[in-house]
């Protein structure tokens, strides 16, 4: 009796067996662990694929910037520069990012006379890039026609001896070209304001300070 | 019994062999390899907004053109020309918070609104921005719409005549 039962109970061990063995073959059968793994496998190529493509992006793109920024490095020169703020009459002196000088400053009038000829002048200070082409220790004035015109004058000729005025443009002047320059004033108290025929009016520290370091061939930004 | 041991040993040893297909050791592969795709897409997008800025700068460093350059989440601005700075200038930004997710870019001056120094404006698009006097309420802007910038009225008439219609800005958010 003890056999027998044992003996049902063992087949029907075998069968529960039999049955898991079963359900565990079917659902990993040959056929279907491979499609499992072809298809993760095809995932992870794919997004391997995708990641060195990204790599290969990246890469590419460090290289144009590097290269991008070397450019720029180059198209930079680290010399000083002066920016004349028109509006504002301030002068600064840069170089790179670093402010080295700010100065009050006069600029042009914005003012218009005309002569009875129908000769007329517009004293604005000139905008745009400019250079120091010159430098000049005490620099003589000589007097142009409109600052004759200016005060009800007869014109003298162009090489009269009177046109020639020292000690009023300071003890320096940078020249930017066509009449204008960057000097010094009698009229401290209206730096700060429009009233010169165009050129750049300073004070006299700043102009010494301008003056010893700025070179000739020193860009000029005035706007 | 033993015939009992033997069928648990077999079914052990089964789900053990299951276990060696390589199925884990390929899900931790794809996660490491979706973190790095991750990672790699942000830095190309970072690089390539750095790029566009770069572009930028070599384009503006040989034109005859002042151009602004506005960082946003700084408050800080510049007024360049040919890659040189003329003028620097802080802005708190008034009105409403930035919208985050305002990309960094060109825009260009297509308004200039003149009148006294606290009435001046300009207006770059797109998108929308305005440069105004700190002494006009956003509420007081023609505008109200896009994004106001506050300037000193220095700084403004510097910026104002400095810039024409068509003149270019780069955000920087």
């Amino acid at each position: 009796m003890r056999s027998e039962e044992c003996g049902v109970r063992s087949e029907q061990f075998g069968k529960m067996i039999a049955a898991v063995l079963l359900s565990v073959l079917l659902a990993f059968s040959p056929s279907q662990a491979a499609h499992q793994g072809a298809s993760d496998s095809v995932d992870l190529e794919l997004l391997r694929a995708k990641v060195a493509a990204l790599e290969k992006e990246a890469a590419a793109l460090e290289e144009q910037n590097q290269g991008l920024r070397r450019m720029l490095k180059e198209m930079e020169d680290d010399a000083p520069y002066i920016v004349v703020d028109t509006e504002n009459n301030r002068l600064t002196l840069r170089q790179g990012e670093q402010v080295l000088l700010t100065a009050i400053v006069g600029t042009g009038s914005r003012q218009f006379i005309e002569e009875e000829t129908g000769r007329n002048w517009y004293f604005e200070s000139p905008l745009g890039s400019l250079t120091v082409l010159g430098k000049e220790r005490n620099p003589v004035w000589i007097r142009p026609d409109w600052s004759y015109v200016e005060e009800n004058m007869p014109v003298p000729a162009e090489n009269d001896p009177d046109r020639i005025v020292r000690e009023v443009l300071g003890k320096y002047a940078l020249i930017l070209g066509n009449g204008y320059k960057i000097h010094g004033t009698k009229y401290t108290e209206l730096l700060g304001t429009h009233f010169t025929h165009g050129c750049i009016s300073v004070g006299d520290k700043d102009l010494e300070k301008l003056y010893k370091t700025v070179k000739i061939g020193t860009k000029v930004y005035i706007y | 019994m033993v015939r009992e041991k033997h069928g648990l040993a077999v079914i052990l040893l089964s789900f053990l062999l299951m276990g060696m297909d390589g199925a884990p050791r390929e899900s931790v592969d794809n996660r490491q390899l979706e973190e790095r795709q991750t990672q790699l897409a942000a830095r190309v997008e970072t690089l390539k907004k750095e790029q566009a800025f770069l572009l930028f700068q070599r384009t503006l460093a040989t034109a005859d053109s002042k151009y602004l350059i506005l960082d946003l989440q700084a408050g800080k601005g510049m007024l360049k020309y040919r890659g040189r700075t003329l003028r620097n200038f802080n802005f708190p930004l008034a009105g409403k918070p930035l919208p985050a997710a305002l990309s960094n870019g060109i825009i260009s001056l297509t308004g200039k609104l003149d009148g006294s120094p606290g009435r001046r404006q300009l207006v770059f698009t797109d998108p929308l921005l305005t440069i105004q006097s700190k002494h006009v309420s956003p509420s007081k802007a023609k505008s109200k719409q896009g994004i106001h910038i506050a300037l000193g009225t220095k700084d403004l008439s510097a910026i104002f005549y400095a810039l024409e219609v068509g003149s270019l800005a780069y955000i920087l958010n």
